[in-house]
């Protein structure tokens, strides 16, 4: 799965397990109701100078235990008030039920194994950190309506107007599982310098490099006696710090939030008295879960962290999750009632239904499916006689496959059909103008002809498809779109089986010709850009899309410090990429759990 | 005998060096790990650090005479996939599971297959025999992940009587998983068994012992069960062998923490360090019981000596 990165991963590994977090835990009940459509660029709202967000307290108040039956989501009153993802499926309603005490204690959870197993989620890096979200908090939170940073450990926070030095206020009073120590400065650096340890798999560890400044690779070191002190972070008290960057980055309440699983919050007092062996053993956290139990590849286990949490009060005494590979296993589960809620794949939700247990689903998209059109290095490796660089083939391409009978066979109509890869209509960069591009066959034989393939022959292209996780359809979607493609003309060699051999071609940047069927996270524009449509130089990763033009759109929104500046930078860049035609959009999907509505009562999750 | 067993384990020796660099060559064949191991945004910077670390950009023979000086010591290597545990760590705590698992299925196995083998070959062509031989069938035939599958619907999600999966429930969470692995082998060893006591009960002693009127059930469990059970016992220690490496599908269906769900982790994550631990070890496992079955049996049977 997917079982693998996905990849122990994929992105589907932290996208369910942070959901089902959020259905372990207590709902806040004061949740700010979100405001506006924001966005990515809220984010540079949020963070402008001297903007100070208000105490976390106030806007995640109290918990509402009560549930239940219970009512076990975090983000019920954000999603109330939030809006609704554009053509957001609904979810299979739940069999109603009062609200009232409990009816059990535990709260178990069957999902696919991470890729990657440690309780020291620096070592293991991305969505394998999902599991341990439950007992480490960030500094950050993200509104998952909104986009918008909300306080977590981070009391409040400002900018400098050059964008390179933020003041943060820590939370005060936080404690560590180990109930020894409280939440500090020297946590925050200590954990940093894990994050960007050289043996740490963190997503990000990269960007944290490029931000800390000239004397950047002291930050990578591991010297025993330098840690919980950084020369770019300075100690205003044990409280509040300065830290300091080496360019403008007004997205750090984005990257050093939750939502990016990377930045998790680790105790230096505890590591220096028991050891990272030990602390990878018994780990601990500020979250308002505690480290109970782990049988590796079996089990990971959590208690009730404190009677108090100051965030979150779960409605649960404990938390499970059963690693389960097979599909058939979880279902099993599911039904026998040893879990109250279990991944289940899409082909199996019906029986779930049927036999009286509900499907519920994230309040935004949780993926999103594209087909990448390889070969567009437009600088250093273009090449005019690969056809994917010609726009008239990549509209061609577009208009030759029909995405709503693709919902309606593999997604069941649940796919949110995407008009532009990587701007979801929550974005505030994406323009309602965009359209989805319409099944024309004989629109996409016109382009064709006008691209200089008038012989009948069309243009011959590779296709590639493989499986990866929360997504498997990706390679049964192949048979249809390549039998459109060659309806209208192209050559297709089609080579359907693992997605490894797409990566290492993407990431050796030899994709010149080839189409390949993608899904990814859900991200802010911002943050596609940089992953997916730039090249290495600016930090990019998947390296499909090289274009100057929105590569210098690009590096100017990471350098501005304008908020207006931003936002139309991005959206000049969506505007761009959407009339070339830069990729073959197709949908965004929601994470998707089925749950014992004997237990479960309402819901209402978040993506991540 | 002694120069038989020297011999038989160099034999070894050597058939796990071969089966460590087939492993070796073919875990490196199925792609790069660290593709699947690091995160996709991943800077080619942070994947040449790691690439380096595990020694991945070293020629292959190097890598592979590094691995072997290191296996020798007993330093299997790190778990890449596993954040950098060592390997003997990860087998130290998954192995317990897997010959618990293997040791109840070959009970299993046993338990069933020897009373029907010993029923069928007393009552030949009867009800008994063709009952006997359906349910051996049925095992024979049908995958045991498809079997453990049918046990778990039916005694976990219909009856409620066991849990569908997991360890956590002592003695019950063994009944699935084990009744699922051992029954595959219940057709060979019961009809191996009754072979065996069809021979034996065709024999003069045997004749002669009820002509003096001994107890039909002594004749049969005394003189003719003892005697028969060589064959059986040979192939069982086989068995043992095979329920040991080949609980695989087993322990990923029924979320079993052993070493065959360990496997499947490592193939999936591309950790080479750990697959080829554990095919070695799967390997070392299997050459050994057959060793110590040929030595047993010679012991069991004086008549057979080995040159």
């Amino acid at each position: 799965m997917n079982k693998v990165a996905s990849l122990r991963a994929s992105l589907c590994g932290v996208f369910a397990l942070a959901l089902l977090f959020a259905l372990a835990c207590g709902a806040p009940t004061e949740q700010a109701a979100p405001s506006a459509p924001a966005a990515a660029d809220t984010q540079a709202q949020q963070a402008a100078p001297d903007a100070t967000a208000a105490p976390a307290q106030q806007q995640q108040a109290a918990p509402t235990a009560t549930t239940a039956l219970a009512q076990p989501a975090g983000m019920s009153d954000a999603s109330a008030g939030g809006a609704a993802p554009t053509a957001a499926p609904e979810p299979t309603e739940a069999p109603a039920a009062e609200l009232g005490a409990p009816v059990q204690a535990d709260l178990r959870v069957a999902i696919t194994p991470p890729y990657a197993e440690n309780l020291l989620g620096w070592r293991v890096g991305g969505t394998n950190q999902g599991m341990l979200q439950p007992m480490q908090e960030a500094l950050f939170q993200r509104d998952y309506q909104t986009w918008e940073a909300r306080p977590m450990l981070a009391e409040s926070w400002s900018v400098s107007p050059d964008g390179k030095e933020w003041n943060i206020k820590l939370r005060e009073n936080v404690p560590f599982h180990h109930e020894e120590d409280t939440f500090g400065v020297s946590d925050f650096v200590f954990s940093f310098q894990l994050w960007s340890h050289p043996e740490a798999k963190t997503g990000f560890g990269d960007f944290w490099h490029q931000i800390l400044g000239p004397d950047s690779d002291d930050q990578r070191s591991y010297d025993v006696d330098a840690l919980g002190s950084a020369p770019t972070v300075t100690e205003v008290s044990d409280s509040e710090m300065v830290w300091n960057m080496n360019r403008p980055e007004l997205w750090i309440p984005f990257y050093a939030s939750e939502a990016t699983t990377d930045p998790l919050i680790y105790s230096l007092d505890y590591w220096e008295k028991v050891g990272e062996g030990e602390y990878g053993l018994n780990p601990v956290g500020t979250g308002p879960w505690k480290f109970v139990n782990y049988e590796q590849g079996a089990r990971l286990e959590y208690e009730r962290a404190f009677d108090d949490h100051w965030r979150i009060n779960p409605d649960f005494d404990t938390l499970t999750f059963f690693f389960a590979e097979e599909d058939l296993t979880r279902v099993a589960m599911l039904r026998a009632k040893e879990a109250d809620i279990a991944e289940i794949p899409r082909e199996l939700q019906g029986e779930i239904v049927n036999a009286g247990f509900a499907i519920t689903q994230s309040t935004l998209p949780a993926f999103m499916v594209w087909i990448g059109i390889g070969g567009q290095y437009l600088e250093d490796r273009y090449d005019p006689n690969d056809p994917n660089t010609n726009v008239l083939v990549r509209r061609a391409m577009n208009h030759a496959i029909d995405r709503e009978a693709l919902n309606e066979a593999f997604f069941d109509n649940k796919m949110e059909l995407m008009a532009n890869t990587g701007w979801h209509p929550t974005d505030p960069s994406f323009d309602p103008a965009w359209e989805i591009p319409a099944y024309d066959p004989d629109a996409s034989r016109q382009l064709l002809a006008e691209a200089g393939y008038t012989d009948g022959s069309g243009p011959n292209i590779e296709f590639m498809a493989g499986k990866l996780v929360g997504v498997p359809e990706l390679t049964e979607i192949a048979v249809p779109i390549i039998s459109w493609l060659e309806e209208v003309g192209f050559e297709v060699d089609a080579q359907i089986g693992e997605f490894q051999p797409i990566r290492t071609r993407y990431k050796a940047r030899e994709m010149n010709g080839v189409l390949w069927t993608h899904r990814t996270g859900f991200w802010p524009a911002g943050r596609n850009m940089r992953v997916y449509f730039v090249s290495p130089t600016l930090a990019g990763a998947v390296y499909m899309y090289e274009d100057p033009f929105t590569e210098d759109l690009f590096t100017k929104w990471q350098s501005s410090v304008d908020e207006a500046e931003r936002l139309q930078l991005m959206k000049d860049a969506g505007q761009y990429m959407y009339d070339q035609s830069a990729t073959m959009p197709l949908g965004f999907l929601f994470a998707e759990f089925g749950i014992n509505p004997e237990v479960i009562a309402s819901y209402s999750v978040n993506n991540s | 005998m002694q120069r038989y067993i020297i011999l038989r384990i160099a034999q070894s020796v050597v058939a796990l060096l071969v089966i460590s660099a087939i492993v070796f060559a073919l875990a490196r064949v199925t792609g790069d790990p660290v593709a699947i191991l690091l995160p996709e945004d991943a800077s080619p910077k942070v994947v040449e650090q790691i690439r380096t670390k595990w020694g991945l950009d070293q020629p292959i023979y190097v890598q592979y005479a590094k691995y072997i000086g290191n296996f020798v010591t007993g330093d299997f290597g790190e778990a890449w996939a596993y954040g950098g545990v060592p390997i003997t760590e990860l087998i130290a705590r998954r192995l317990p599971n897997t010959i618990y698992l293997a040791s109840f299925a070959w009970i299993v196995s046993a338990g069933i297959a020897l009373p029907i083998g010993v029923l069928v070959a007393v009552k030949k062509d009867t009800v008994f025999d063709w009952t006997g031989k359906i349910i051996a069938l049925i095992g024979q035939s049908a995958p045991s992940f498809a079997i453990g599958l049918l046990l778990m619907w039916v005694f976990a999600v219909i009856l409620g009587w066991l849990p569908t999966s997991g360890n956590d429930a002592g003695f019950k969470s063994i009944l699935l998983p084990g009744i699922a692995l051992g029954y595959y082998n219940v057709a060979a060893v019961m009809r191996l068994t009754r072979s065996s006591m069809l021979e034996v009960l065709d024999t003069e002693y045997v004749k002669l012992a009820r002509i003096k009127g001994m107890p039909e059930r002594k004749v049969i469990w005394k003189h003719c069960f003892r005697n028969a059970l060589i064959v059986p016992f040979t192939y069982m220690g086989l068995i043992g062998a095979v329920l040991l490496t080949g609980s695989v599908v087993i322990e990923t269906v029924f979320v079993w923490p052993g070493l065959g769900d360990l496997a499947i982790d490592a193939i999936r994550n591309r950790d080479f360090p750990v697959i080829q631990a554990v095919v070695i070890l799967f390997a070392t496992f299997y050459i050994f019981i057959n060793l110590l079955v040929d030595v047993m049996y010679a012991y069991l049977n004086p008549r057979i000596r080995y040159n």
